[in-house]
């Protein structure tokens, strides 16, 4: 069995009279890279915050490396907050230097991380003049200077312009393969499908998926059916008569089946040789986060 | 112990570099120039009017109420107005709460406001304060009685009286610009507070030079920390902290 780094089982927390988590459960692995998705106020940041203890749970456990979440266990987080949380009045290496203070971490840490996320030489630079992605870059050094087991980003790519983003993305495949569990929220289904192995949703405070990218994305319905070239018309009108095919529509030489449980993948290939059809390949279909992400979303309407 | 002096370090480094702060010292010592000559102007006014036996009560008290504007001026707007320009921005930016996902506690972060904003008051209060005491003497009332006047009492409201009431009131105004959205209305709602106050404690029938005036300016300072103390204790949580910011 996987040693679990994030465990929240039935985590409650009510806000303004409004039930904002609804007792979610959700398991991180050592080793995970982590997305957390949801549509605006579905409670991510709220999750983040009882996470890092800024917000009280009213009911509900949290435990973080098998230990319940004391003060001393969330030394072992690193973290990054939706608004970086800079002092823009001070350099760089201040920013970091207050908060290698408040972990008991020496100098030397500031200039090692200043350097993994590739700031050397901008110590000195007051942080009110940074770029945005320079700025999500010290935020980045600042949750790594005590060395923590594990990262929790909310929203790392928010705001960012695309090489800002490949930029973060990047350190995030860095530091996972150096080992860090990286829990991170956001909006951005294809950053998800790139970088994490295993995802939630949430919608509403509740989870609604949870599970490995793959074994989500296994679960899709029908088959696709890559030709040698793109069909003509009149095959696809006579698709489109072939009920029992459950024709859903081509993406150039590839087209889209959703058939009933009784025709397989055999049968579907013999129907398409009868039509006429030179057939590539044949398989089944993969359903993309984006395609799950809206089933959910719409199950939940 | 070791995180609120970290926060006060910081704290104490940031106000002193903010543009608010810097703009609160120079009007401060600006405000200080006029004070000084009206004051002079007033204490060789009395001074001129008759024997020093009949006048002596009025140059002590006028001398007393110098000391005590310019100390009031010092120690609690100044400490009121370096502190809440960063705390403001801070809040806004999300720096507090970055913070407070630290091992930082709430009350560690409290006080370390508090006295990042107090103690440069302080400092500053103390040196304006009985510099222009001093000035003050040496510029009207010595050439005159060929004497030096330094009251006691008015050293005593300078010196201790005004501190207390202005650490008073730092650890109020941090506390409440903590726990509300925009910390402005918190510093905006305790001057006109003190405004009030000092107002009324001289309408009292209180002199600026008795020692009573003194002892209630103290008792003053101490209550209201003894009120912050005890809504911080009930009130001050990370979580408020978090909240008061309006990002959910």
């Amino acid at each position: 069995m996987m040693d679990t780094a994030i465990s929240l089982r039935g985590v409650r927390k009510s806000l303004g009279g409004r039930e904002v988590l609804r007792g979610i459960s959700l398991e991180v692995y050592h080793g995970d890279v982590f997305g957390y998705l949801g549509p605006n106020g579905a409670g991510k940041t709220t999750t983040i915050r009882v996470l890092l203890g800024l917000l009280t749970a009213d009911s509900g456990e949290i435990l973080l490396l098998g230990e319940p979440a004391s003060s001393g266990a969330r030394m072992k987080l690193g973290f990054v907050l939706e608004s970086d949380g800079l002092f823009d009045g001070l350099t760089a290496a201040e920013n970091l230097s207050l908060f290698a203070r408040l972990y008991g971490v020496r100098s030397p840490e500031v200039e090692k991380v200043l350097a993994l996320v590739g700031l050397r030489g901008k110590e000195r630079g007051r942080v009110g003049t940074f770029s945005r992605g320079m700025r999500q870059r010290l935020a980045l050094a600042r949750a790594l200077l005590h060395d923590p087991e594990i990262l929790v980003l909310d929203e790392p790519t928010a705001g960012l312009d695309p090489s800002g983003q490949m930029e973060v993305r990047e350190l995030i495949r860095e530091l996972a393969t150096s080992g860090k569990t990286v829990f991170f929220s956001s909006h951005n289904l294809d950053e998800v499908e790139r970088l994490c192995n295993r995802i939630a949703l949430i919608h509403r405070g509740e989870i609604r998926l949870q599970g490995g990218v793959e074994e989500l994305r296994a679960g899709g319905q029908g088959y696709a059916v890559e030709l040698p070239t793109e069909p003509p018309s009149e095959m696809l009108t006579k698709l489109q008569h072939e009920e029992r095919l459950g024709f859903k529509g081509v993406q150039g030489q590839r087209l889209i089946f959703e058939p009933g449980d009784d025709v397989g993948i055999s049968e579907l290939a013999q129907t398409l040789s009868e039509l006429g059809l030179e057939i590539e390949a044949i398989y089944r279909r993969r359903a993309s986060l984006e395609e799950l992400y809206r089933q959910i979303l719409a199950e939940g309407e | 112990m070791r995180n609120f002096f970290t926060i006060a370090a910081h704290s104490l480094r940031a106000n002193l570099r903010h543009r608010q702060g810097m703009i609160a010292i120079a009007v401060l010592l600006l405000g200080i120039v006029p004070v000084f000559f009206a004051m002079k102007g007033m204490l060789a006014e009395l001074l001129a009017k008759g024997p020093w036996d009949i006048v002596a009560p009025w140059v002590v008290n006028t001398l007393g109420l110098s000391g005590y504007l310019v100390a009031l001026l010092c120690v609690v707007f100044l400490g009121v107005m370096l502190g809440v320009g960063t705390l403001t921005q801070e809040k806004a930016k999300g720096a507090l709460e970055a913070l407070l996902a630290t091992p930082l506690g709430p009350w560690a972060l409290w006080w370390g406001k508090v006295a990042g904003c107090f103690l440069p008051a302080f400092a500053a209060g103390m040196v304006v304060s009985f510099g222009v005491l001093w000035a003050l003497n040496a510029a009207a009332v010595v050439p005159v009685l060929g004497n030096p006047l330094f009251p006691g009492p008015v050293v005593a409201t300078v010196g201790v009286g005004v501190p207390f009431l202005g650490l008073g009131i730092a650890a109020l105004v941090n506390l409440i610009g903590l726990l509300v959205a925009n910390p402005n209305i918190a510093s905006l709602s305790v001057v006109v507070i003190v405004l009030a106050v000092s107002n009324v404690l001289p309408r009292l029938g209180l002199e600026f030079a008795e020692w009573s005036f003194a002892w209630v300016n103290a008792g003053t300072g101490l209550f209201i920390l003894a009120t912050s103390l005890l809504f911080a204790w009930r009130l001050l949580t990370k979580e408020r902290i978090v909240l008061s910011a309006k990002r959910l």
